[in-house]
């Protein structure tokens, strides 16, 4: 077959004009006739019991709407991203900063915050539980009354761990911590509800999973999914923090009681108070090596920090356990993953989820250790690095490892990884400069043994434009752009010529959510056999007219082509002579992500087996007065597969590389007993462009043999997962000193400077 | 919720009867970078906005050897502006490292110093250049030196009838040097964790005449150090008397912890930044008695 047309090459996305130029319609944008403002009152508490609720005064206020309480839901008062113990309103007690107390819908903002003023709580505050470990006393009071405080507490293990540490010439033994992060998305949380005459609830909805959306609004409303339609306008940005719903239920409750349209939106206070964050983990973790440089195994015990409901916690930890020996040959690997209630913010789903924390763990003990035995942390990683073939600690084999080591060295080669002089190590006396490295793995899919599926619907019409019509919710990561791609190229026409309907439960049936790296291989897939469908009518009619066998014919630009060349017949022609005697230019389908039969099933509980491995290198400059860190350079080295949209690859590693490096340096959740005290982007600080070196990213293409859409595979996760420990290795090159906690601030660079050189305080 | 008035009057005569009338009531507005964030957070509550934007405020001067800028001047035309760059570039540096282009665009002079935020950024370098302010009001004028401006975070000895409208500063005298430096947590839209100005004006000799040192965000209000300056004054600098003097700062400043940084830190960077700010001066200083 000959090269494609259209896969591969760098297309805009449908819609960038607008999006550009702000003609793009986000949920806040969104206009119908007699709309309210909806708004919910959180807790003033991270924990207290709710003594007496009286709406009476607010639903008095002229202007008013609808006031409701848990006493009005029809339905469940739960969300269920899991488990159902997160209520939409709190009922007794609140238990975090982020419960909910009730809500309004009201004519216009002032009245619906005049509404919030006039109901009337009485708080009696309970002393909170803020430390996990405090939370795992027997004695601890019951964050959720019934549940117990630890969520999950499992242990993996494999090989003889035991004997294997006993055996080790070298054991680096060290305890990292992890804080909360935020996802700061340009758009916050919103939906728009609107109950139309035929008793049809259609909710607008800012999120990442519209199927499961519908069912949670359903369940909180006691209707049936078939009288509820979710719509995804534009949605900017989510990176995990959209996956489960947030106020989509209660726009609905709100619009359901008022019988007016109602938009609910999230101003960034409350969306930093209220939504999921990454988890923070405290992890002990200790690496055994022989003299020669191969480790020999891990043990590694994780203490995350859930926040008061389970949400994704049980998820994440799992896979933060997946990941924590990293790419490597780690024959003997034993981990216990516990996650813990307490009233602190509430962690869940965010870009990675669990694996940046296992990375900055397992890379940091990588350098520790080649610290330890003299040896080059490239050599290192290169000595343990697994391959295609390796069976990995939890029982997966590689299929497509070679990118592990050919990124390493990619990587290396682009920095310049060798040879350093002492002026450029010590350009000043304050200053110090370093190099570090990070090398990861991360897997695509929600693992085996888990419903993964997409569906889409496909169709031609007679002039040869195509409608594409999918769930899957596209929040700028650009799945939209990839499925028009790969229709295009296996239908024979060109990228524009395929609309997309943005995901519309009425429309398309369920993609899942778009996470865990998964919609453009599970979507991806799914387009291609439903445009398989529709190519074989086309090639059918063409060979008839033709005279040719359909193995000789292909589909491109517009024509059909015999022989490589390009036959005259277009394909307009055959889908208007389809469409004028019925043959079928409509298609269907639902693909599961693929696991191959022929591989042992891994003893790892829903393990992923399809990989992202990537290599970043950073060179940082250190103030050593003032430990400051500078970000001189960030190199990445990722392998995509196959690129479908090159420019979106690009973009998808260039914004992981930005949250790295705020992951790694500045961005911190700063709590004390369960309140947020920087609820702003003011004080919250991501990094900006100064922030952000030029980036130097290049992109391996080894084809993934099995679940891959023309070889190409998942890379929104791991642009994000090596930048906090290559930066943080590149500080320890540049001053000897191991830090063992994110961010990486100031503070916490002189600290760890102090510790080399005590007293040495003074300017 | 009451309703609010808004003017924007083409008199400043006009602007001063509307302050005298509605003393604290009246708010004034310049490039509202600060003052719609305060009224949508519920802080402030004025019944009506009075607008300079047709006042010419803005005008940047020599006027004999005093430099004059108009209080509704913006952070970027005191940028972009030559008589900044050739006499004030301590100002000009903070300036450039003041928030973002857009909000530098909006945000004026007066309003920051107005706004009497212990980290203004452009407050350490105006004191090290002994700026005075100009304050009008129906009854007259006021000229009071900068540093007796402020009284504690938000707070100022403005009047309620009473209007910024200039910023006085003599024009540095020759063999002068200055430096501003800011600490943040990005290298823009930043809050200073602290902030440092230091200036001085060497006589013939090399010696110090004047030394001017001012620290941003480590106490209620942006503060001198006089004790190093007081060490500085009249003696040659050399590398350890500016360390010695650096660390005097120190005694200047009573910072707290917040959610940037910890008052540990902020008191441990004071004689570094100062130390630096000093080095940096010296050398303009040396280079301008020079050329000078």
């Amino acid at each position: 077959m000959t090269a494609p047309a259209v896969v591969g090459r760098w297309v805009s996305a449908p819609g960038a004009a607008e999006i550009v130029t702000g003609d793009a319609r986000y949920c806040p944008d969104i206009r119908l006739p007699g709309l309210l403002t909806g708004k919910l009152l959180y807790a003033p508490h991270p924990r207290a019991r709710i003594a007496r609720l009286d709406v009476g005064k607010a639903r008095a206020i002229p202007g008013v709407h609808a006031v409701l309480t848990h006493a009005d839901i029809p339905g469940e008062n739960s969300y269920l991203y899991a488990e159902p113990d997160q209520p939409l309103l709190a009922e007794d007690e609140v238990r975090f900063q982020g419960d909910a107390v009730a809500a309004v819908a009201a004519e216009d903002e002032r009245t619906a915050a005049a509404a919030l003023a006039a109901i009337e709580v009485e708080y009696e505050p309970l002393p909170g539980v803020f430390d996990p470990l405090e939370a795992m006393r027997e004695d601890a009071p019951r964050i959720v009354a019934g549940e117990d405080n630890v969520i999950m507490r499992e242990v993996y293990r494999t090989g003889d761990v035991e004997a294997a540490f006993a055996a080790a010439d070298v054991v680096v033994e060290n305890t990292y911590r992890t804080r909360w992060a935020e996802h700061a998305f340009l758009e916050t949380e919103g939906a728009v509800a609107q109950l139309d005459d035929e008793g049809v609830l259609t909710v607008y909805s800012s999120c990442q999973a519209p199927h499961r959306d519908r069912m949670q609004i359903a369940r909180a409303l006691g209707l049936p999914e078939s009288r509820v339609r979710v719509v995804t306008p534009y949605i900017g940005g989510a990176f995990g923090g959209k996956d489960e719903a947030h106020v989509q239920m209660h726009a609905a409750l709100l619009a359901h009681a008022a019988r007016r349209p109602v938009r609910l939106i999230r101003d960034r206070r409350e969306s930093i108070l209220t939504h999921v964050k990454r988890h923070p983990i405290t992890v002990e973790c200790a690496t055994a090596a022989s003299r020669d440089g191969r480790i020999l195994a891990v043990r590694a015990r994780a203490i995350a920090d859930a926040g008061p409901y389970t949400n994704a916690t049980y998820e994440v930890v799992n896979k933060f356990g997946e990941f924590i020996g990293g790419p490597y040959r780690v024959e003997n690997l034993e981990v216990e993953k516990i996650g813990v209630r307490t009233n602190n913010p509430i962690s869940g789903a965010f870009r990675g989820f669990g694996a940046p924390q296992a990375a900055f763990v397992y890379e940091s003990q990588m350098d520790d250790v080649a610290r330890e035995l003299g040896m080059d942390p490239l050599e290192l990683r290169l000595l343990n690095g697994v391959e295609t073939g390796t069976r990995m600690y939890t029982g997966v084999v590689v299929r497509a490892g070679d990118a592990m080591k050919a990124s390493l060295r990619r990587a290396a080669e682009l920095i310049g990884w060798q040879g350093r002089t002492a002026q450029e190590r010590q350009p000043a006396p304050q200053l110090r400069r370093g190099w570090g490295m990070a090398t990861i793995l991360k897997g695509s899919g929600l693992g085996r043994g888990l419903g993964d599926h997409a569906g889409v619907v496909l169709e031609m019409h007679r002039d040869a434009s195509v409608v594409l019509r999918s769930g899957a919710a596209d929040m700028g990561q650009g799945i939209v752009t990839v499925m028009a791609q790969l229709a295009a190229e296996r239908l024979g026409v060109e990228y524009d010529a395929v609309r997309v309907v943005r995901a519309d439960t009425a429309q398309a049936p369920d993609a899942g959510a778009s996470c865990a790296s998964r919609q453009a291989m599970v979507s991806g897939n799914a387009v291609l056999a439903a445009a398989d469908s529709i190519r074989a009518t086309l090639l059918g009619l063409a060979a008839r007219k033709l005279r040719r066998d359909q193995a000789e014919l292909d589909l491109r630009a517009g024509e059909v082509w015999a022989d490589g060349e390009p036959s005259g017949l277009t394909v307009r022609e055959l889908a208007e002579r389809a469409s004028a005697w019925g043959y079928p230019l409509h298609a269907e389908h639902v693909s599961h992500f693929e696991y191959p039969p022929d591989v042992p099933e891994a003893s790892y509980r829903f393990s992923q087996e399809v990989f992202q491995f990537c290599t970043q290198v950073a060179q940082v400059l250190v103030d050593c007065e003032t430990g400051q860190v500078q970000v001189e350079r960030l190199v990445a080295v990722h392998d995509a597969g196959r690129m479908i949209n090159p420019g979106g690859v690009y973009g998808q590693i260039e914004g992981g590389l930005a949250q790295g490096i705020g992951y790694a340096l500045t961005e911190e959740l700063v709590v004390s007993e369960g309140r947020t005290l920087n609820p702003s982007l003011e004080n919250y600080v991501i990094p900006m462009a100064l922030d952000i070196p030029a980036l130097e990213m290049d992109v391996l293409e080894f084809p993934e043999p099995v679940g891959g859409p023309l070889g190409a595979k998942g890379i929104a996760e791991s642009p994000i997962i090596p930048t906090a420990p290559a930066i943080r290795n590149a500080i320890l090159d540049a001053v000897g000193q191991p830090l063992y906690e994110l961010p990486m601030t100031a503070e916490r660079v002189l600290a760890a400077l102090d510790r080399a050189a005590p007293g040495a305080e003074d300017g | 919720m009451s309703e609010m008035s808004y003017m924007a009057p083409e008199r400043l005569e006009d602007a001063l009867a509307a302050k005298a009338e509605h003393g604290a009531h009246a708010r004034v507005v310049a490039g509202a970078t600060d003052l719609i964030l305060r009224m949508r957070d519920g802080v402030l509550r004025p019944d009506l906005l009075i607008d300079l934007r047709r006042l010419a405020l803005d005008a940047i001067e020599l006027d004999g050897d005093a430099l004059r800028l108009g209080a509704y001047a913006t952070h970027g035309q005191l940028l972009a502006d030559p008589l900044v760059a050739a006499h004030l570039p301590a100002l000009r540096q903070a300036c450039s490292e003041f928030a973002g282009p857009p909000i530098r665009n909006r945000g004026t002079l007066g309003g920051n110093l107005v706004n009497a935020s212990p980290a203004a950024d452009l407050v350490p370098p105006l004191l090290a250049y002994d700026a005075c302010v100009i304050l009008d009001s129906a009854d007259g004028r006021r000229e009071l030196p900068l540093a007796a401006f402020f009284t504690g975070p938000g707070q100022t000895v403005l009047r309620p009838d009473e209007i910024l409208t200039e910023v006085r500063l003599p024009l540095p005298p020759a063999g002068t040097g200055a430096e501003f430096i800011k600490l943040g947590q990005r290298r823009s839209m930043a809050i200073s964790v602290v902030s440092v100005a230091a200036r001085l004006s060497l006589g013939a000799a090399g010696e110090v005449q004047v030394a001017r040192i001012a620290l941003g965000a480590v106490a209620p209000t942006v503060v001198r150090a006089a004790a190093a300056e007081e060490a500085l004054q009249g003696h040659a600098p050399d590398a350890g008397r500016l360390r010695a003097a650096a660390g005097l700062a120190g005694g200047a400043a009573t910072p707290i912890s917040d959610p940037r940084a910890s008052r540990e830190y902020r008191a441990r960077m004071v004689p570094v930044l100062v130390r630096r700010a000093l080095e940096a001066a010296w050398s303009a200083s040396r280079e301008a008695a020079a050329h000078g």
